[in-house]
């Protein structure tokens, strides 16, 4: 599905990705987990176009990603939900999500509708809405929302384009406990029931090892292993590099 | 054209530039620290010329102390004015910052204009100075030497200013990070009061400046404010070296662009502009802006 | 229903006002709707996409001078420069905007800046083409246009078409795409929404709509000035968005009516206008935030 290829990437010197390479399988869950500086956020840059590698190359399904501009690696069927996730927060909920649907269908550059006459997007809006748990908040303005709505709305954006595989970077940073709890499931449940291959980035070990089929662990910018969540619990360069200080503060 | 000709038009290009200079420079440092675009600082340039005319009394042998006291005047006039007029509106939407230092150049044009009259003022060089320089046989004012060294000057001891004190350590740091400067426990808001008012002063220093060379009226200001635009964006938003570049490039251009088309030579330095811009936004010696990674 | 009450009660003062008013209050009514058309256009980039454009006197400038150049030159019909003054301003916008709109924030203000009194400087010295800063003078827009009632009627008829057509584009999705962007540029490339062509369109629209207020001035001052093109021009346009509030679709006619009526009040009285005006914009901007249109709680565009 995604083919990551020696990608490098260097800023002033520094180098952030050192010959990266992985693959995503199709309908697979898959985790990218490393410590601060790892460069897990600058490879997500650079998956979603943000940042041309400045070695090696991304395809997704077979064609070239890198290198393209955000919009257009979106319109080859990615969905993003960023780590700071945040709507177009002049609008409300349902408004959001319409806007990413009718973005999707190339319908967004019209100018003789009315938005709210977009009865077939925002059918398809409420949809979406529904599948993330706000349907009784479609109204509600998002600079009103709590983080963890805001994310859900987010997902729900990134969902609106029937994406062929989506990114959620740091699904559960900033979210109480609960939160988190009812995120895990949630993405467990919805994802797992759409059939949709996921490429996630968290800190969170717990929800690593029971949301992942697959995890990539990077360290100083390089692949430090690669494996089903038993192998990497058990992998001692991974305890040693990661998991260790994570087990020791637990 | 001889080298000698050439080497007169460069004169007379560095002598704008100095001018330009000290216009420019607070421009530069008010952008740098406090984040302000601010459109009055023609008007201050323009308040400069006139505050050296009021107090020498129309006498140009009171020059020397003359400035001196219009640079004292300006520093109170930007520290008020920094008080009163331009805290309650930092943090806010930039469009505020410029419709207020916008409200400022009109209060300030009339102000002008009604405490001194709509007339020209003018003051000749002081006696010493009055007769020209033989250049390659060619007249050229004294006074223009003068102006190129009191730009020397002023960037000389901006440098030790902003190099060798603390405070001027602290300014640069504001124009890096102002949180972190906060987070440190320096007195934010009196350093932006300071950076502010010294801004104001060296505009005023700068139009007090031009006036033995130069008539003046109220209405320079709105053609002071875009020439000091144009050098500090050239130069560097927030860049005390930008300035200094941007105004010799300015002035060069003038100098030897009324040679080649008459007309347009202030349409090359438009245009400088919007190369600048588009090849390097944040100007020729300024900082990019920082790569989140 | 007393939204509509008040509809037909401004369609009905706007209709009626050049039978009531005498002949000075008309030609202050007629630079009201050119400057509200300005107003409303300029801010359709600068409410809906976050831009502030210091380049707008350009778009009006180029306009009027299109219009003025053609009369003068080629003795076209006034009405005929019409679609001509539009499609150079729009064409000057697509240009500027095509180099401008990548830029953020300030540097675009800059950038629009620079453009903007690039064109001036050429306007201004170009005596063989524009009269450099003789300006064109002298216009001749014929019988109909030089009767002050006719003129009126011509600029109430465009303004309400650029005003319907900014709410038009506040409700259409393409409105909805713009305020995306503006609200989070980085969301909304991630829903596959290219910023450049948005914000480009938004722009050149803008632009072309500013050039039919510039035609406008020619007739009601039968000259063009390169004072239309310089840059306190185009704070002008800014002031009276900004008064009247620019998050309100009635603000920038709100502001442009006030900012028009109180100059002409205040220049009938002192010659001190930009003091006043000056004074009028601190309290503004430390009191007033929102503009007029925050004092009776007008939300955004409903």
């Amino acid at each position: 599905m995604l083919e990551i290829k020696h990608v490098s990437k260097s800023f002033f010197g520094f180098l952030a990705l050192d010959d990266v390479s992985m693959r995503v399988e199709k309908g697979s869950f898959h985790a990218l987990v490393g410590p601060n500086g790892a460069g897990k956020t600058t490879l997500f840059n650079v998956v979603v176009g943000r940042y041309p590698p400045d070695g090696g190359e991304v395809r997704l399904e077979e064609r070239r990603t890198s290198g393209l501009a955000t919009y257009r690696v979106v319109r080859m069927g990615l969905g993003i939900s960023f780590q700071r996730s945040q709507a177009f927060l002049s609008m409300s909920v349902l408004e959001n999500v319409m806007l990413a649907v009718l973005a999707h269908q190339g319908r967004s550059r019209a100018l003789m509708r009315s938005f709210s006459a977009e009865s077939e997007a925002k059918t398809t809006a409420y949809e979406l809405i529904g599948w993330v748990g706000l349907a009784d908040k479609t109204e509600t303005p998002t600079a009103a929302l709590p983080l963890g709505d805001l994310k859900r709305v987010d997902i729900a954006m990134a969902l609106a384009g029937k994406p062929k595989l989506l990114l959620l970077d740091e699904p559960l940073a900033g979210l109480s406990r609960s939160e988190r709890v009812s995120m895990v499931n949630f993405i467990e449940g919805l994802l797992r029931g759409l059939g949709i291959t996921l490429l996630f980035t968290e800190h969170d070990t717990d929800a690593v090892l029971r949301l992942a089929d697959r995890i990539t662990v990077l360290h100083q910018g390089r692949v430090l292993a690669e494996g089903g969540p038993d192998e990497i619990k058990n992998d001692a360069r991974v305890i040693e590099a990661f998991l260790g200080e994570e087990y020791a503060e637990g | 054209m001889d080298i000698g000709f050439l080497l007169l038009q460069f004169l007379t290009g560095l002598a704008y530039a100095s001018s330009l200079f000290l216009l420019a420079v607070g421009l530069s440092l008010i952008f740098g620290a406090l984040g302000i675009v601010n459109f009055a600082h023609g008007s201050f340039y323009m308040l400069g010329a006139y505050l050296l005319y009021w107090v020498v009394r129309g006498n140009p042998e009171g020059l020397w102390w003359g400035m001196l006291l219009v640079v004292a005047l300006g520093l109170v006039i930007g520290a008020l004015v920094e008080r009163l007029l331009m805290r309650p509106v930092y943090g806010r939407p930039e469009h505020y910052q410029i419709l207020l230092t916008y409200a400022l150049l009109l209060v300030i044009e009339d102000g002008v204009k009604l405490l001194f009259g709509p007339a020209y003022k003018s003051l000749g060089p002081p006696a010493a100075l009055a007769y020209p320089v033989w250049i390659a046989g060619a007249p050229f004012p004294a006074y223009y030497f003068v102006q190129i060294a009191l730009a020397l000057l002023v960037a000389g001891l901006l440098w030790f200013f902003l190099q060798r004190t603390r405070t001027g350590a602290l300014v640069r740091a504001a124009t890096l990070d102002r949180e972190m400067l906060e987070a440190l426990g320096v007195n934010v808001p009196k350093l932006l009061t300071a950076v502010f008012a010294l801004g104001v002063a060296l505009a005023t220093l700068g139009g007090a400046a031009t006036l033995p060379m130069q008539t003046v009226s109220p209405g320079i200001a709105v053609e002071a404010v875009i020439s000091a635009f144009i050098v500090v964006v050239v130069g560097g938003l927030g860049s005390v070296w930008g300035a200094l570049l941007g105004a010799f490039l300015i002035g060069e251009i003038q100098a030897f662009g009324v040679l080649i088309l008459p007309d347009f030579a202030i349409a090359f330095v438009y245009l400088l502009m919007v190369v600048v811009l588009l090849v390097r936004p944040w100007g020729l010696l300024g900082r990019p802006p920082a790569v989140r990674t | 229903m007393k939204a509509r009450g008040w509809l037909y009660l401004i369609a009905a003062t706007l209709l009626a006002a050049p039978w009531v008013l005498p002949g000075y209050a008309l030609e202050v009514a007629i630079q009201v709707l050119i400057l509200a058309l300005f107003a409303t256009a300029f801010n359709l980039v600068f409410a809906e996409t976050g831009l502030l454009s210091f380049g707008h006197a350009a778009f009006f400038g180029v306009g009027a001078y299109t219009s003025a150049l053609l009369m003068q030159r080629a003795s076209w019909p006034y009405l005929l420069t019409l679609p001509a003054a539009v499609g150079t301003a729009a064409a000057l916008a697509l240009l500027i905007g095509f180099f401008s709109v990548r830029t953020s924030r300030i540097y675009f203000t800059m950038l629009t800046l620079a453009f903007a009194q690039l064109v001036w400087a050429v306007v201004h010295k170009w005596y063989a083409f524009t009269g450099g800063d003789n300006g064109v003078t002298g216009l001749q827009p014929g019988q109909l246009w030089s009767d002050p009632h006719a003129l009126y009627y011509l600029a109430l008829l465009l303004t309400v078409v650029t005003f319907l057509l900014a709410v038009r584009l506040h409700l259409a999705p393409f409105g909805y795409a713009l305020r995306a962007i503006r609200d989070n540029q980085a969301r909304a490339e991630a829903v596959g929404l290219s910023p450049f062509g948005y914000l480009l369109a938004a722009f050149t629209l803008s632009g072309a709509l500013a050039g039919a207020a510039g035609f406008l001035q020619v007739a009601w001052q039968r000259s063009a000035f390169p004072d239309f093109l310089y840059w306190t021009k185009s704070a002008e346009v800014i002031i009276a968005t900004i008064l009247g509030g620019a998050q309100s679709i009635l603000g920038p006619s709100l502001g442009s009516l006030v900012f028009v009526e109180l100059g002409a009040f205040v220049q009938s009285h002192t010659e001190y206008w930009p003091l006043v005006l000056g004074l009028v914009l601190l309290g503004l901007v430390l009191f007033l935030p929102r503009g007029l249109a925050g004092l009776g709680g007008a939300r955004a565009g409903d």
